[in-house]
């Protein structure tokens, strides 16, 4: 079955440049008769189009089925290279390459060490690439539906967006009406935009698009398969109580699950009361019943006791204080550690309290005291400010404040039931309990598991323009994930042997990407475990766990790396 | 550097990088123009959880006297425990290796991120000085395939 070798070396001196360190004259014949090798050539400029081009040539005249590219490091250069020789024909695994470059040539100083590096280096990559095999490539069927889970701004965005690319879109909601957290009157309107409105537009719109199904007071019970076609289960009550339980099949999954106010009070020190309010509480007040405002002279808000990041929370507190003093003639205090104005729109905003006589008071460490004076109905507030002077015990001036109404700051934390879908989806959570997203620079909307996606506050709280944001960006990535319905993708995934394999679930269990599956079957022999090659990610953590040794990754199996490491 | 006879000993090292940051790391020494002691072997995987203890144990065996396993900095692995679970079968090995008599030090684990170039050449550089005092790893096969 095994053909002869005919391994073809392409050297690169890189535009001489390289040809200081390494004696090219010296590799070309140490490498002439060498065992398996049939042809061996240096470039000066291997990377130019029409140098690239005559490598088909040489490859179709020698007869070659095994390329050894020895020139830059194959992160910069790997797929232009595997590209143009795949067009002749070798496959893309038996494609080798050598850093010669930054890992040779200009990481060893003499050039007797870097020439011998260099043999050395191919060497070990002509062992390892007798050993490679090709590489099929698999085409399956991608699911075009997306199952969005949550109703909130980010999930109706993010379907709206999905729509307008042809997808069909399920919106699973677990209340029975749209609109999510935003319809609640804790926020106010933007800069230019009222926020009320945009969401009852967002709405409508919804509901007239035929591509997205509406699924109220739903929830997601159980999840199989992976990326490409999910199989949700979707459990859905009815008014007159009885459930039905909707089977879908589907590409994508998006969570856009949101968050939610939460107050501490133990943090504080102190219970709610009508004088002590959250600030969620306030914004209601204000909103609807205004007239309870009236005996009110002064309001403190206390601010950076309970975290020290909570920039948008922020600005929920400067709207409402700006609100309080411009229409309401209400004198406001706002104590805090600091004054977070990094984002659009907050540093005017600051500018805009101070001005109409909002007060801002800075403490440090030590937390404001809070006293109840009962006889003249009013709370007293006392901080040590360190901006307005240095008292003896280095702790900033005493400002003592009494007011008729405290304010105090709430947490975000994820909302209920975050934990339970989390479980559900086989998805990881951070140190606060929001999704854990995948690179934060790179990945922001990927969560561990291919096909997952995540939009919005339900990995941290997000402002309004953030999680539009948010949103046109998940759209893209399904878009890029489901855009054509027959998907091609390279078998070098694992590979369970299914001989081997003696059933303990070790990879069930490291597998970070939950890629593997085990297969039950009524004879117990038949049971096995399956990876899905579109959701293996190709780390081989599984391969390195696994007692058996039954598992295999075929870019990197054992007897390649033996191969190279001597 | 001739006539002195701890400096005739250019210790071979192998190290395991990860394709995604030590690799990387690597080739960032290079373009800076960072040297590193001769007899080192770069070697890249997919991610450092795909190192096995055999692997080491066989580059020791074949001609290795140390042996670096290069990961990603602490919860930046791309497949979010590669790393942690890595360090744990390193740690596990030096024990062994102590147990039948081979030094700890010979193996080791390191963090490191793509950008860290400069880092990747002081590693490279201080496991070879250690290794120059330790001189060369008797307990190998008798005749070993390796690097000449």
């Amino acid at each position: 079955m095994h053909s002869e070798n005919r391994i073809g070396i392409f050297l690169c001196n890189c535009k001489k440049v390289l040809s200081k360190k390494v004696s090219f004259k010296e590799l070309l014949a140490y490498f002439k008769d060498y065992k398996d090798v049939e042809y061996i050539e240096e470039n000066n400029y291997l990377c130019n189009m029409n140098t690239a081009k005559e490598l088909e040539k040489r490859i179709k005249d020698n007869k070659l089925n095994r390329v050894i590219i020895a020139a830059c490091s194959p992160q910069l250069k790997g797929t232009f290279f595997k590209n143009i020789i795949s067009e002749s024909g070798i496959n893309y695994n038996l494609i080798s390459f050598v850093n010669l470059r930054e890992q040779c040539a200009m990481l060893f100083s003499e050039e007797g060490s870097a020439t011998r590096n260099a043999i050395n280096l191919i060497e070990s990559s002509i062992r390892r690439t007798i050993k490679q095999e090709p590489i099929k490539i698999k085409t399956t069927m991608i699911r075009q539906s997306v199952l969005v889970i949550g109703g909130g701004l980010a999930g109706l965005q993010t379907a709206l967006n999905l729509s307008k690319l042809y997808y069909r879109v399920i919106l699973v909601e677990r209340n029975n009406q749209l609109g999510g957290y935003l319809k609640t009157d804790y926020f106010f309107e933007g800069k230019n935009v009222n926020y009320k409105e945009l969401i009852s537009k967002k709405i409508e719109e919804i509901i007239k698009n035929n591509r997205i199904i509406i699924l109220n007071q739903a929830e997601l019970i159980e999840l199989e398969g992976f990326v490409g076609d999910f199989k949700a289960t979707i459990k859905v009550s009815n008014m007159n109580k009885k459930n039905e339980i909707k089977y879908l099949n589907i590409g994508a999954i998006v969570l856009s699950t949101g968050c939610q106010n939460y107050l501490p009070a133990d943090k504080y020190g102190i219970s709610l009361s009508s004088k002590v309010q959250k600030l969620s509480q306030l914004a209601d007040i204000i909103n609807k019943k205004k007239e309870s405002l009236n005996n009110i002279n002064s309001i403190c808000f206390i601010s950076g006791i309970i975290s020290d990041d909570q920039r948008l929370q922020g600005e929920t507190l400067l709207k409402l204080s700006l609100k309080l003093a411009e229409e309401h003639k209400i004198q406001v205090y706002i104590l805090c550690k600091n004054v977070f104005v990094a984002q659009d729109g907050l540093e005017e905003l600051y500018q805009n309290a101070r001005s109409k006589g909002v007060l801002f008071l800075k403490y440090n460490k030590e937390s404001p005291r809070i006293d109840f004076k009962k006889d003249i109905n009013k709370i007293e507030v006392s901080l040590y400010d360190p901006l307005l002077g240095v008292d003896l015990s280095n702790r900033g001036k005493k400002i003592t404040i009494s007011c008729d109404l405290l304010a105090l700051e709430e947490l975000i934390i994820p909302s209920t039931g975050t934990k339970e879908l989390s479980e559900i989806l086989q998805i990881t959570t951070d140190g606060d309990g929001f999704y854990q997203q995948g690179n934060i620079s790179l990945q922001p909307v990927f969560t561990n598991r291919k096909g997952i996606f995540t939009v919005g506050s339900c990995r941290g709280l997000k402002s309004v323009v953030q999680t539009v944001d948010d949103s046109a960006m998940v759209s893209l990535e399904i878009h890029n994930l489901l855009k054509e319905k027959r998907i091609q993708y390279k078998l070098d995934g694992a590979v369970v042997d299914d001989d081997k394999c003696i059933l303990c679930l070790t990879c069930l269990r490291t597998c970070p990407h939950k890629a593997i599956q085990l297969v039950k079957n009524i004879d117990p022999n038949q049971t096995r475990i399956v990876i899905n090659g579109l959701a293996c990610e190709r780390c081989g953590l599984c391969v390195s766990h696994c007692p058996a040794n039954a598992i295999v990754l075929p870019r990197y199996k054992n007897s390649q790396i033996f191969a190279e490491i001597i | 550097m001739k006539g002195n006879k701890k400096n005739d000993f250019t210790p071979k090292i192998t190290i395991f990088c990860c394709e995604n940051s030590a690799y990387r790391a690597a080739d960032m020494a290079g373009t800076l123009g960072l040297i590193i002691p001769e007899g080192v072997k770069i070697i890249s995987l997919p991610c450092a959880g795909r190192l096995e203890e055999v692997h080491v144990l066989n580059a020791l065996e074949e001609g290795a006297d140390g042996v670096m396993v290069l990961g990603c900095l602490k919860d930046s692995c791309k497949f979010l425990n590669g790393d942690t679970r890595t360090k744990k079968k390193i740690d596990f090995l030096k024990e062994t290796l102590s147990d039948i008599g081979i030094e700890k030090s010979r193996v080791d684990f390191f963090n490191i991120s793509p950008n860290m170039g400069v880092k990747f050449s002081e590693l490279v550089v201080e496991m070879n000085e250690k290794l120059i005092e330790m001189g060369p790893l008797l307990a190998r096969k008798k005749n070993p395939r390796g690097r000449s």
